[in-house]
């Protein structure tokens, strides 16, 4: 018995994990194994944030979070601001060959084309004939994309846009090689133009990142070796990082574990980013009885954002009334009491509290949830109405919506680009994509096109300002809380860099 | 015995049939579509998208033209990960539940059929109480919390193995243990259970009046007998332990086959699905198929009762 006990105290001492550290490697948790990384194909959080490290767009961001050049060289654009004339630099793709403009010819070209199962396009809308080759209506030879040589890109747009060049730093915009056919096959004979390389790649386990050898600004990279380590549940990701096998968690590559928030609020390491969003309800107003506008201003004042603010997000996301984050956000404008405006909205609607059925539609993530509790009793206070609550898995949820098949439902929004109008653009047509209410109001619309053709920045933005002014009193909307991000870095590792929209960038990081 | 496979293999065949159609449109009629990712996706491209991937031809026509792809043995390729065929899938994923489910299998029944008849021979006395509280516990302790546990005390607190992820034999131990507790208990109490009833039968006492040494009597008479009714749960339980324990995969980050049937579920990834599905049953058909065979070659009595109908 004694000889057995020996044994097995030996066998664990050498079950003993011993982590040595190089420091040019780097291991960070990711919660979903990214469903392509292909970037014309490339759809929101869940894998673009790999294919920033393995691309690189014409424009990026630097240091100091300032949009800067990428591949391109230099832009010039026309007087009528309508014309981008890119000179791109001398860069080459990771298997040694030029990056070209045609490839970026090619690449926009693809996206756009409308047999290319793509789902982020309207990213070139306001490109010419863009949208209409991607219908069909035109051939892709008439879209204003055209490489007028090896570095030089012409784009012509139907409109001025502002926040174009900021748009060139993400995904859909990336070029690929040339070569697209191989993205059916696996990925270690990608040609990449980004810092990293892909390496190995097992499924549902990690992915192993290299330094691209012919990276052109390869002497800013510190890292040699990036190891995304695939792992579904946020505890076991935050297990990992408290002993130490991983150096980086958290933001938009893996959520920290929502019931972990109270102790990790108290960790000296847990970083807090804004982020350009919004987490905010939508209304039904073409149903009984959000059709009413003071029963919709009633719900939306009875909720207690000073709460759900220090319960959920911990004061990390800042409580507000408007949809576009800015300093003076939650202002109240209101004179009413909710319980008032609700007395009035019956009395207009003609029927009694007894008879408002409201159902309550939300999506299963934990702090969802618990927003939901909340408002529920929010409600049930200030007003006396008890609202069915509605859980569902993120595909119902979404069918749900797009049928509009609610009341009223819960929806967060994070740009990528940091500009108020891409918030504001959600509204702006009545069968827009994401207009989900299908609200409709021509000042409105009539304000965003002023704001499009206005070159001042300051009058644009108070345009904007103007038309968000407008949505918040037809009160389609009830806004909550601004969107953030939190992760948990290795004290080590510096320079890990934020972008406005949550994106984590690793290419100057270092160990000190 | 050739018809009896024969009959076997029939139903087999049957029953695979029955859980194809059955899941292609119970899967149909969960609501969503693999395209649905995203709120903000214009209505004309989901559209274009549904048209390309067939999703707008009437739902029999996609039954019959994916029975067809399957009868030519082409599962087809994941909608929602770019480029990744099903059978790609499975032969990443299977290989890890593949290993996980056999160490488990081997660690419940070395163990569960000691332990049984350890407690069956110490019947009514302390260790047999012992057992029958460690057997409580196992057999109530879900796996989740097993591994939790397991996770927390053995590569946190004392650091003693890897947290999570499937690189060494090392990475594979807690898992294994995670995954083989509950067969093991139950083995453990199964075989107990049979001893005793053994043990009280009237050729026991003839054999021990005829001066057998208890040891030969305990292992070749009783255990023997007593084993059978393990075969029968060993069958079903192999296959859920080999395709894979959702949980314990997602808590030690196991790239294995569970995780990869309830992601495709939760993403309406079609082709993924019914992939698994089918290759799972499969297996499961082959191993319950097996074990009659087994049955049938162990257990004379079956072959005499045939011979006497």
């Amino acid at each position: 018995m004694r000889k057995l006990f020996l044994i097995f105290c030996l066998f664990l001492l050498s079950c003993q994990s011993n982590s040595n550290k190089s420091s040019t490697r780097i291991k960070i948790g990711v919660s979903k194994e990214p469903t392509t990384i292909d970037p014309r194909k490339s759809f929101a959080n869940d894998s673009s944030n790999v294919m920033m490290f393995l691309y690189d767009g014409l424009m990026r961001f630097n240091k100091e979070k300032k949009l800067c050049y990428g591949l391109a060289q230099k832009v010039d654009i026309s007087e009528d601001k309508k014309i981008y004339t890119f000179t791109l630099r001398e860069a080459k793709w990771s298997d040694g060959s030029p990056i070209t403009a045609f490839d970026f010819e090619n690449s926009w070209k693809t996206v756009l084309n409308k047999d290319f199962p793509s789902v982020y396009p309207h990213k070139f809308y306001m490109i010419e004939n863009a949208k209409k080759a991607k219908l069909g209506k035109v051939s892709l030879d008439k879209v204003a994309i055209q490489a007028l040589d090896n570095r030089t890109l012409q784009v012509k747009l139907n409109n001025p846009c502002p926040y174009f060049l900021e748009q060139l730093a993400y995904n859909v915009t990336f070029a690929v090689h040339k070569d697209d056919s191989y993205f059916e096959i696996e990925p270690d004979k990608l040609a990449f133009s980004g810092p990293f390389i892909l390496e190995d790649w097992r499924h549902n386990n990690y992915m192993i990142l290299k330094k691209n050898p012919h990276y052109w600004d390869k002497e800013e990279v510190k890292i040699e070796e990036i190891m995304l380590n695939i792992i579904d549940s946020p505890i076991t990701l935050l297990n990992l990082f408290e002993s130490d096998e991983l150096d980086f968690i958290g933001g938009i590559l893996s959520p920290l574990p929502y019931v972990a928030r109270q102790a990790l609020n108290e960790s000296e390491i847990l970083k807090t980013t804004p982020s350009t969003g919004t987490v905010f309800l939508e209304f039904n107003h073409e149903k009984f009885p959000f059709s009413n506008i003071n029963i919709r201003r009633a719900f939306s004042s009875a909720i207690d954002r000073v709460s759900i603010e220090k319960n959920i997000c911990n004061y990390h996301g800042k409580k507000t009334r408007r949809l576009v984050p800015s300093k003076d956000s939650f202002s109240s404008i209101t004179d009413k009491t909710p319980n008032e405006y609700l007395e009035i909205g019956l009395k207009e609607l003609g029927c009694k509290r007894e008879d408002l059925k409201v159902t309550y539609l939300f999506n299963d993530e934990e702090a969802t949830v618990e927003i939901a509790q909340i408002l529920q009793q929010n409600w049930r206070e200030e007003l006396g109405v008890l609202v069915k609550l509605k859980k569902q898995t993120w595909r119902n949820y979404i069918k749900n919506f797009t049928e509009k098949n609610y009341q009223l439902f819960k929806i967060s929004w994070v740009c990528d680009v940091n500009d108020p109008v891409f918030l504001l653009n959600i509204y702006r047509l009545k069968f827009g994509r994401s207009n989900k209410p299908r609200w409709e109001n021509k000042d409105f619309l009539t304000l965003l096109e002023r704001s499009d053709r206005e070159f001042d920045e300051n009058k644009r933005l108070l345009l904007l300002k103007r038309a968000e002014d407008l949505l918040l009193d037809e009160c389609i909307i009830a806004p909550i809380y601004h969107n953030y991000s939190q992760t948990l870095c290795n004290p080590n590792l510096i320079n890990v860099q934020y972008t406005q929209s949550g994106y984590i960038d690793f290419r100057w990081a270092s160990f000190k | 015995m050739i018809a009896f496979v024969f009959k076997k293999f029939i139903s087999m065949a049957l029953s695979l049939f029955f859980v194809v159609t059955l899941t292609f449109f119970f899967m149909k009629a969960i609501p969503g579509n693999p395209l649905l990712k995203d709120m903000s996706i214009p209505k004309e491209i989901t559209d274009s998208l549904m048209v390309q991937y067939g999703f707008k031809k009437p739902i029999t026509e996609q039954y019959f033209s994916y029975l067809w792809q399957f009868l030519s043995g082409d599962f087809g390729k994941s909608l929602v990960h770019e480029g990744r065929s099903v059978k790609y899938i499975i032969k990443e994923g299977f290989p890890v539940s593949l290993l996980l489910g056999i160490q488990s299998l081997a660690v419940a029944i070395s163990i569960g059929i000691g332990a049984g008849a350890f407690a069956a021979v110490k019947n009514k006395k302390w260790q047999d109480h012992c057992f029958t509280l460690v057997y409580s516990l196992g057999i109530s302790m879900p796996s989740f919390l097993i591994a939790t546990l397991l996770q927390y005390f053995f590569s946190m607190k004392l650091n003693l193995f890897p947290t999570a992820n499937f690189d060494t034999f090392n990475h594979t131990i807690l898992p294994t243990i995670s995954l083989a507790l509950l067969p093991t208990v139950f083995i453990a109490k199964l075989t107990r259970d049979n001893m005793v009833e053994m043990l009280q039968k009237p050729f026991v006492k003839f054999a021990l009046s005829k001066g057998i040494s208890p040891r030969r009597l305990l292992f070749s008479h009783i255990l023997r007998n007593s084993l059978l009714p393990i075969v029968g749960y060993v069958g079903p339980m192999s296959v859920s332990v080999i395709t894979g324990s959702f949980v314990v995969e997602k808590i030690f980050g196991i790239p294995g086959l569970g995780t990869w049937l309830i992601s495709s579920i939760l993403s309406r990834d079609y082709p993924v699905i019914m992939g698994l599905t089918i290759f799972i049953s499969t297996f499961l058909l082959l191993v319950i198929f097996i074990v009659d065979i087994m049955y049938y070659i162990i257990d004379p009595r079956l072959k005499l009762k045939k011979e006497y109908d």
